[in-house]
């Protein structure tokens, strides 16, 4: 066990430093840079910039200063905005943007579990079909078309909510909506599914058997056993509610880090895309990791595999 | 003997897109208290849709038991409502499946496994339902039984698992155990082992049995009585002996040829019945055996024999056993004009 932890860990931490090498290259081929501009800077001042943010020396002297700064901590400074820093930038954006996954996650298990549980005890029947026809649609509708209605329906037309920003619960509806539509889809569809297994299985039976009723069966035999698949899919669910956040709080103007990760790519803010893209490489990874872990603690055969006997 | 279970006239059919199957057409025998019966016949005639209906667990939709009854001490379990069943499930009677691989929860340790069925009849502590659990573990014979509980299906071998199942299934003591093919899942030398587990526990409680099979050489050491099915019907029945030595039903004469013996030479080659059972969504008329039976005569394709026998409870539904029938059994007609 110690011994699986270790090894992730270490791939962990090479896959991370071929995503910075790799990102680090890309930024400085592409062509163009935050200073490039239609108006012709002065030479004395383009002199004075690049020296500043050492761009006359070697790339490999920038590289390894990156390196250097990173393994402290340090993201460097970010070049559009004279006075902040991409760590400066990650703490401010990142508490809302976890905050806004949280509330998208959280909405999608609790609302497209139940829903696929629901869906595959009644399969076949309305409820079955209700769940399916809102999942296929949320499969369907890009999280943007969502946020626009409902910020026309709830906010424009019937003044329920606030149409946008960001600090008050009652703003944090739609995006959440918005952002878990696709997911829930998700996990209602895998759920069921996976529930649809289950009920098949001859333990099911011999749960029946033993004398449980229909819902002790389902609860402690099959919900537990079904779960299990969608638990590995969570590590995707997390990397999908943060794609899905760069538009969702474009559109709902919410300053979390997927805006300024959005406004960075158009302002050619080069640290602050290297800096944020390292950042989201090493949370999703931890993410993984995390939900492999509890995959193996919730279901034995993971755990146990070489403690088989005969 | 009294009589624990009887089932009268039962029939199951399953509605599927091809029609609608008749997995059990009529099916009526009885089990005495603590009597061991044994019910064989090939893949597909209904014996586990019979077993299944006694525990009421025919998958419904799309089965659903279409008439009969089925008597437990003396009530009709077809009529009795979801709530009564499951108080009788795994209390009164259980089941034993063939496959203890798929049987068992792979999450669930096997402690947990046995104790739920305890805890679902009894209303004692947790502490002397982990007692029981184990006691349970050393009455089927596991090596190192402490552990045992605390290790997941996935970590026993399937001989274990299989005592796993029958620790379930006898915990609360059933008058009636319902062993569906036990062994057929396993190894060779691990079935003769379970057989004998079943036997000593038998013996040990007074539990009924009924066997379910096609292995017939499993049941010549352990049931006192045979019921041979073929496509959903009883086609014979008697004590075991008798059916062995003088089988009524050419089915069950085919069956005992495809026996291995040890006593035959290694050069004779077993025989099977050619042909296959017939398709059950539309059974043939008469006697459902006949296209395959060498000895059918013109009646057995118009009209169904019925079941007759003699006083020792040696029947069979065979034409061959009419007092016209050339070569006719000598066996003595009740019930015959
Ligand atoms: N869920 C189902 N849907 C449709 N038909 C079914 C279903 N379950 C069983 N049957 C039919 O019922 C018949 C009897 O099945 P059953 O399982 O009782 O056979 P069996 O005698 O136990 O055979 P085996 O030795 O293979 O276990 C089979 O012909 C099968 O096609
Ligand atoms: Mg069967």
């Amino acid at each position: 066990m110690a011994r699986y932890i270790l090894r992730r860990l270490a791939t962990m931490l090479a896959a991370l430093w071929l995503i910075i090498t790799l990102t680090f290259t890309i930024m400085h081929i592409a062509p163009g840079g935050p200073f490039a501009s239609e108006k012709k800077l002065p030479p004395a001042i383009l002199d004075n910039i690049n020296a500043r943010y050492h761009f006359n020396d070697p790339l490999w002297k920038q590289y390894t200063d990156y390196l250097g700064n990173l393994l402290q901590g340090d993201l460097g400074p970010s070049f559009k905005y004279e006075n902040r820093t991409v760590n400066g930038i990650i703490k401010d954006g990142f508490p809302v943007s976890a905050t806004l996954g949280c509330l998208a996650i959280s909405l999608a298990i609790l609302v497209g579990l139940p829903a696929g549980i629901i869906s595959a005890l009644r399969r076949n029947r309305w409820p079955d079909y209700l769940s399916m026809f809102l999942a296929n649609l949320g499969f369907s509708v890009p999280g943007f078309i969502l946020a626009g209605l409902l910020m026309y329906v709830l906010a424009y037309r019937l003044d329920l909510l606030p149409p946008a920003m960001w600090g008050t619960p009652r703003q944090a509806v739609m995006p959440a909506l918005a952002l878990s539509a696709l997911p829930m889809a998700f996990l209602a569809r895998l759920m069921r599914s996976s529930m649809l297994e289950v009920l098949g299985q001859d333990y099911m039976r011999t749960a029946r058997a033993k004398g449980l009723s229909e819902r002790l069966a389902v609860w402690r035999h099959a919900v537990r056993n079904a779960i299990t698949p969608v638990i590995s899919y969570l590590g995707t669910l997390v990397a999908t509610i943060f794609t899905g956040s760069f538009v969702v709080e474009n559109i709902f103007a919410i300053p979390g880090l997927g805006r300024y990760y959005v406004a960075s790519i158009g302002d050619r803010d080069y640290t602050v895309i290297l800096g944020v893209t390292i950042f989201y490489a090493a949370f999703l990874m931890l993410m993984n990791f995390l939900v492999d872990l509890a995959y193996m603690f919730i279901d034995p055969r993971v755990r146990l595999v070489d403690r088989k006997e005969v | 003997m009294e009589k624990l279970l009887e089932i009268d006239n039962l029939r199951v059919h399953f509605s599927t897109c091809a029609g609608e199957v008749q997995a059990v057409r009529g099916v009526s025998f009885s089990v005495g208290q603590g009597e061991a019966v044994a019910l064989v016949g090939e893949s597909g005639c209904g014996k586990s849709i019979t077993a299944l209906s006694v525990m009421g667990l025919i998958p419904s939709p799309p089965g659903r038991i279409v008439c009969g009854s089925v008597y437990f001490a003396g009530e009709d379990l077809v009529l009795k409502p979801e709530r009564e069943m499951e108080k009788i499930r795994g209390k009164d009677i259980s089941i034993i499946f063939q496959d203890p691989m798929t049987s068992l929860n792979p999450t669930m340790t096997a402690g947990n496994q046995i104790a739920e069925v305890l805890s679902r009849h009894s209303r004692e502590s947790r502490d002397q339902i982990a007692a029981r659990a184990l006691e349970l573990l050393k009455l089927v014979g596991i090596s190192q039984p402490e552990r045992r509980l605390r290790q997941y299906p996935h970590e026993l071998s399937g001989g274990m698992r299989q005592r796993v199942m029958i620790a379930m299934a006898l915990a609360c003591r059933p008058r009636l155990l319902i062993a569906d093919e036990p062994t057929t899942a396993l190894d060779v030398t691990i079935q003769a082992q379970i057989m004998e587990l079943l036997q000593e526990l038998r013996g040990r409680t007074g539990t009924a049995v009924i066997l379910i099979t096609h292995d017939l050489a499993v049941v010549a050491g352990f049931a006192q009585r045979v019921m041979v099915m073929y496509a959903g019907k009883l086609v014979e029945s008697g004590p075991t002996r008798d059916l062995f030595r003088s089988p009524l039903h050419p089915y069950t004469s085919g069956l005992l040829g495809s026996v291995p013996r040890l006593d035959s030479s290694g050069d004779k080659p077993l025989r099977s019945i050619a042909g296959r059972p017939p398709d059950l969504i539309s059974p043939p008329r008469g006697c459902a055996f006949w296209p395959r039976c060498s000895m059918a005569m013109k009646i057995c394709s118009l009209e169904e024999p019925e079941m007759t026998g003699d006083f020792t409870g040696h029947s069979a539904a065979c034409w061959l056993m009419h007092p016209q029938a050339p070569g006719h059994r000598g066996v003595c007609e009740i019930g015959e004009k």
